[in-house]
């Protein structure tokens, strides 16, 4: 079992008002409310930014201290649910600063690089710095961080499939080569930073709804995370990526699944239920609110598929009905331990990603949480997932892909 | 007014054309929301000429090339729907993001136009202002800050909003497909119109929210002798707001022009 922290980091200095107001200052299409793309970085104290980073990279060394195996990270752009705007720039640091735990990027979002190449360079270097702890994860990006990085929406997908087919080809064909793709052309591949880990850095995906990128996933057999997704979604997911493993050619097993918790402990049930009401901020939506024609362009996906998103966007669920269904846990480190056990049992992941806090939380009790977890929760955890049989990609040596499991490709002497 | 429904096979796809009127011919090139059938300001235009409003490639009932990438592609494609309808030279009218595909039309394939008329056409990057951004507009809103009041905008598109976003958003995600990226402007067009002769009317509502007044200036500054006209009390989509107003604004241009009564273009109709 393969137990990863996570934080978004949020800017927490930004009080509810400062978000649900329209200023004079505001762009001509931000609605009240919308909290992403257009909302005004005039909000943004940069020594308060100076010690939400400082503060966040004393957690990472923290937990890693603590024994988790996996600092997990992302980036968002023109957000305040997420401050961390260059995912490569964290990992490097986390890298420097931390000794055991694997650096999980979940993920690059790859639509938004104009040369996928450099991407290669990026995540080699952190492979290199941190001797072999990178897992680079990869996504499409949401609709906003598309029009934040002003890439075509309407080509997300596409571009994803050939960045990820040059990504791969950078790092593990010899160069020189040359790549004239639809989307990417590159006179000449060739980066001298290659990865540690060959025949290159696990590839982990993670998503929330999307059909397709399950599919890609599994045809790949790289491990699909689900994204705080409800039990029945979840079961949804891994279903289909059973179905489509079993046509690729596998089975899938815990190796393949990851799990992403929203999950609090503090001493007493009453402390953690408070504190745990903060994964509520901003009314709960960790992918910001926003306008429909930003969360989900024209073009980044059918016209069909937009509706249903937009439609789950619209579900308003309250922090009760949160926690009643499990994609909120908090309590004590024995009530939380216990819950947990009932969603490995479920849904029989190898790898459970923990959000351990969010929102406007002092950040000395969100150590605390993180301590505590570290102490009394993550030894329980690791040790439930060896009883159930939950194996992580590690531990078992999993080929890094179906390429790679198949034969099709061999890692070179 | 009886409407024809031509639809021209290309290889590329089927483009389909309304047609109506008789007399010279005058091609109408929709704006970015789409072309909403066979409207007022068709119908107004129809009664003294031969009127052809094709759904550009991509939008509405025309096929959609997925491989387009950008407007003076999509100019080409419109350019071959015309010849195979044996239109041409024609004079050309474009609405908007219309008066753009016109601009690359005439630019590119110069013998197909001999008169240009653009409204509040976008295509060139402006000197002042900015061209609005749609895509961060929900697509009923973008359509509403085309009017210059709520009222005007329910009396062109009745019945709710609900109605008609299909086939906006659907519209826009082919506007994202070739003209996302840089946003509604070819550089090298301002260069290229210098090099046009053909009468030419440029016009821009005083009530436009989405194209500036420089855009239109520029092509007027642009093209050797055009004319420029402002239309008061309207918005960017003039043609739904104030379709009098507009198609006396181009019947007085064709009629000064001499194209009313030019004989070598009732072939055409």
């Amino acid at each position: 079992m393969f137990v990863s922290y996570f934080t978004e980091q949020p800017y927490s200095p930004l009080t509810q008002d400062k978000a649900d107001q329209h200023y004079p200052w505001d762009h001509p299409a931000r609605r009240l409310g919308d909290n992403v793309l257009l909302h005004s970085n005039r909000f943004v104290d940069p020594n308060e930014l100076a010690k939400i980073y400082a503060d966040h990279i004393a957690e990472y060394q923290l937990a890693d201290e603590l024994g988790f195996d996996g600092i997990m990270l992302n980036e968002h752009h023109n957000a305040c649910y997420c401050t961390q705007a260059r995912i490569s720039i964290m990992s490097t640091v986390v890298a420097a600063k931390t000794k055991n735990t694997k650096i999980v990027q979940l993920g690059n979002p790859l639509p938004l690089w104009e040369n996928p190449v450099q991407l290669a360079e990026d995540t080699s270097m952190i492979d290199l710095i941190s001797g072999g702890r990178l897992v680079a994860g990869i996504v499409r990006g949401g609709g906003p961080e598309q029009l934040s990085n002003n890439v075509n929406p309407a080509f997300n997908r596409d571009r994803f499939q050939e960045a990820h087919d040059l990504l791969l080809h950078a790092w593990t064909v010899p160069g020189p080569t040359r790549w004239e793709g639809e989307h990417y052309q590159v006179r000449v591949v060739n980066p001298w930073a290659k990865p540690l880990q060959q025949p290159h850095p696990r590839v982990w995906v993670p998503g929330i709804a999307s059909k397709e990128t399950v599919e890609f996933a599994a045809r790949h057999a790289y491990p699909y995370v689900c994204l705080n997704t409800t039990l029945e979604d979840t079961k949804r997911i891994w279903g289909l990526y059973d179905k489509v493993a079993k046509e690729t050619g596998f089975e899938a097993g815990p190796q393949h699944r990851g799990y992403l918790m929203r999950c609090h402990v503090a001493d007493t049930e009453e402390k953690a239920l408070r504190q745990a009401r903060e994964f509520m901020w901003l009314a709960g939506q960790f992918t910001g609110y926003g306008s429909p024609a930003w969360l989900a362009p024209s073009g980044y996906s059918s016209w069909e598929a937009r509706q249903g998103r937009l439609n789950l966007e619209k579900t308003q669920n309250s922090f009760e009905s949160q926690v009643a269904n499990g994609t909120i846990i908090a309590g004590t480190p024995d009530q939380v331990t216990k819950k947990i056990r009932w969603w490995l049992e479920n849904t029989r992941p190898g790898m459970l990603m923990l959000w351990v806090y969010d929102g406007r939380l002092d950040r000395r009790l969100g150590m605390e949480s993180l301590n505590l977890f570290g102490k009394e929760v993550l030894p329980a955890v690791h040790a439930m997932g060896k009883e159930l049989g939950l194996h992580d990609p590690f531990q078992i040596n999993a080929p890094v892909s179906w390429d790679y499991a198949s034969g099709k490709k061999k890692v070179a002497a | 007014m009886s409407v024809e429904q031509i639809n021209v096979d290309l290889p590329h796809g089927r483009v389909n054309v309304l047609a109506s009127g008789s007399g010279p011919t005058l091609v109408v090139l929709h704006r970015d929301n789409g072309r909403f059938g066979f409207g007022k300001l068709h119908e107004r235009l129809a009664k003294s000429l031969r009127v052809v409003a094709p759904a550009l490639p991509g939008y509405d009932e025309s096929d959609r090339p997925t491989w387009l990438r950008n407007v003076p592609d999509l100019a080409a494609l419109t350019g071959f729907a015309l010849d195979k309808m044996n239109i041409g030279p024609v004079a050309v009218l474009g609405l908007g993001f219309g008066g753009w595909v016109a601009a690359e039309l005439a630019v590119h394939s110069p013998k197909r136009v001999n008169q240009l008329l653009l409204h509040s056409p976008m295509g060139v990057k402006p000197t002042e202002g900015e061209i609005a951004d749609q895509f961060l507009f929900e697509p009923e809103n973008y359509v509403k800050r085309g009017f210059t009041s709520i009222e005007a905008h329910e009396r062109s598109f009745p019945g709710g909003d609900a109605k008609y976003m299909e086939q906006w958003d659907k519209n826009r995600e082919m506007t994202t497909r070739i003209a996302y990226k840089p946003y509604m402007f070819d550089l090298a067009l301002p260069h290229l119109l210098k090099s046009l002769n053909v009468p030419a009317l440029v016009s821009w509502s005083t009530g436009d929210k989405i194209v500036p007044k420089s855009c239109a200036t520029i092509y007027k500054d642009a093209i050797p002798g055009a004319k420029y006209v402002e239309l008061p009390n309207t918005g960017h989509n003039a043609d739904f707001e104030t379709p009098d107003a507009v198609a006396d604004m181009v019947l007085r241009h064709l009629e000064a022009t001499g194209y009313l009564k030019s004989a070598g273009n009732r072939a055409a109709s």
